[in-house]
This record gives structure tokens, sequence and C-alpha cells, in this order.
């Protein structure tokens, strides 16, 4: 064959698999697919009164549930923590014990009780992506009033981060938790082929010095 | 959850695109090319699905896959090429070319994600 037919053969088995974005191996996203499986359930525990919240992450797989971390919701653990009234329309002249004090300034001012509002980041990887690149999560918040269920479409922002796209009317704001994988796409590409093509010359560097000795 | 086969077949199809015109580049004059070519498509059969269906299974880290993955990858097509090329390369030879080979298909890969992706 050849050398323009080779070339010609290449180009046009490049441009036909291209689309595909192939590559020598599953990329990060079909390799979390592969590891970790199908959707997680993100359990949320909400504490009141300013105490740390903690986010329980359980994968739902074949075998059932797994418990694959927990997340401390605190103000320096999440991107953002707010607080807000939930109004209930009591007179908190006539019933101060059925006020509270959200914004911790000593005075009960919310007629109602106190929302807390988050929006944080999981370091699960981004497992449960389906083809249309959305997955469901489930949303299970507790605290001492209340208990919440809701359901979060998740969207596939990046190769391997997920970024919630809906916002729900419940006490967590969902839209802005992403969920980021392990590794960087931009630096392990450039590393890993240098190591190869590095240890592809020295061999055939080493392989000729002794042909010729 | 393993990649279909829609995904997995042009990966195959586009390593083999890349890396058999690298060997035989690489290899000219020292080895027959029908050789190069069949111990290059062999090779790449014989590791391709492996790390694509394989070896994730083995490890939790995306990195650590791929790098142990690459590098097992490079070491047995290498094994492959020079014993079907055994009289006409040495084993150092085999694994070099190898190892440029797939430094290419990896490289290309992982750019044309970078740009269509």
């Amino acid at each position: 064959m050849t050398t323009t037919r080779w070339f010609l053969t290449f180009a046009a088995t490049l441009a036909l698999a291209a689309p595909a974005l192939a590559n020598d191996g599953p990329t990060p996203r079909e390799f979390g697919l592969m590891v970790d499986g199908p959707d997680v359930l993100i359990r949320l525990s909400l504490a009141e009164g300013g105490e740390p919240a903690s986010v329980d992450v359980i994968r739902e797989g074949p075998d059932g549930e797994e418990h694959v971390g927990e997340l401390a919701w605190s103000a320096t653990g999440s991107y953002a923590e707010w607080v807000t009234c939930h109004e209930d329309g009591t007179d908190c002249e006539l019933e101060p014990e059925y006020c509270n004090d959200c914004d911790g300034d000593g005075v009960a001012e919310c007629d109602g009780w106190c929302d807390r509002w988050g929006a944080f980041e999981l370091v699960d990887g981004c497992v449960p992506v389906a083809e249309d690149e959305t997955a469901s999560y489930t949303y299970r918040v507790e605290n001492t009033q209340y208990a919440y269920q809701a359901e979060a479409t998740v969207q596939v922002a990046h190769e391997d981060a997920c970024q919630i796209r809906e916002e729900y009317d419940g006490p967590i704001m969902t839209d802005g938790c992403t969920i980021g994988g392990e590794a960087d796409p931009s630096q392990l590409p450039t590393r890993l082929a240098l190591a190869m093509a590095a240890i592809g010359a020295v061999a055939l560097t080493l392989g000729r010095s002794r042909k010729r000795a | 959850m393993n990649p279909p086969l829609t995904t997995y077949l042009p990966a195959l199809l586009l390593t083999w695109a890349i890396e058999l015109p690298l060997l035989l580049l690489i290899l000219r004059g020292r080895a027959p090319w029908r050789r190069v070519l069949l111990a290059g498509a062999l090779g790449t059969a014989i590791t391709h699905p492996q790390l694509w269906y394989l070896w994730p299974r083995f490890f939790d880290s995306y990195t650590a896959y791929i790098v142990c993955g690459e590098l097992a990858v490079v070491a047995i097509e290498a094994v492959v090429m020079a014993v079907a090329c055994r009289r006409h390369i040495s084993a150092l030879h085999a694994l070099g070319a190898v190892a440029l080979a797939n430094a290419g298909s990896y490289a290309i890969g992982a750019m044309l994600r970078g740009v269509l992706g």
C-alpha cells in the first residue's frame, strides 16, 4: 500500500471516528459510570439554630444502599450558607415563644421558623449520568419541625462535574450544587502522553546503541 | 455500567487509525510492514477491550486506572510486537515503537476530546 493510500485511509478513519471523542480508554465520566454505578441517594440532615448540618451520600446500587460519604455542611465547608425566615403569621409581641432569631442578632424577629439554605459541593464522583446527561437525585431533609423530600435533576456540566439545574421551593437551595470528579482532565493527558513518549524514545535509543555495540 | 459498543468501536477504530501508521513509520525499514501491521493490530485488539471493560473494575481512581492501564497496554503490546518481529527488531525497539505509538494515540484522543468535547 502506498504512503498516499495510507494517509487517505488514516485521515478517513480519523474523520469517521473523531465525533465519538474516542481515546485509548474510557473518559473520566465513562470510568465513573463503570466504577461507581447507578444513582446516588443524597440525604440531607439539617440542624437548627446554627448547628452544622451534615450530608450523607448514599448510593443505591444493585446490592442495596452503600454509604459513600458524609459531608459537613458548615460555613467553611459549603459554598454558601444562609438562613431565611419561613413566615408563619405569628404575632411575635403576643407569642414571642413561637418566634425565632434567624440572623443571630439576639432579636426573635421571625414569626415562623428559620430555614437554613445552602449551596454545597459534593466530592463524590459524577456517577448517575443517563444517556441524556441528566440524572435524578433524591433529597431528604429532616429537622425538628418537618421532613422534606424532593427530586432534583442533575445535568452534566463538565467532563466530570454535574450541575443541578433546577431550583426547588423548599428548604434546600439546590442550584449550584456540583459533583466534581477526582481527575483533572487538563493535566493528566499531557503528562501521561509525555511519559509514554519518553519511555519510547529511551527504549529506541537504547535499542540502537545496543545494535551498534 | 459498561460503555456501549457504539462508543467503544469508534474508539478502537481511532486507536488503530493512529497507532498503526505510527508503528509503520517508526519501524520503517527495520521490520516487514505486514508483520508490523499484524502485530500492531493484534496487540491493540488484545489490550483495548481489556482497558475499556476489564481494568476499570480493579481501580477506584481514574488517575491510577489510566496510568496503570496505559503502561500495561504498552508492556503487552511490546511483547506482541517483539514476538512477531523477533527476527528483525530487538525487544527494546519493539517497546520504544509501541510506547511512542500509544503516546500518539493517547495524546490525539485526549486532544480530540478537548477540542470537540
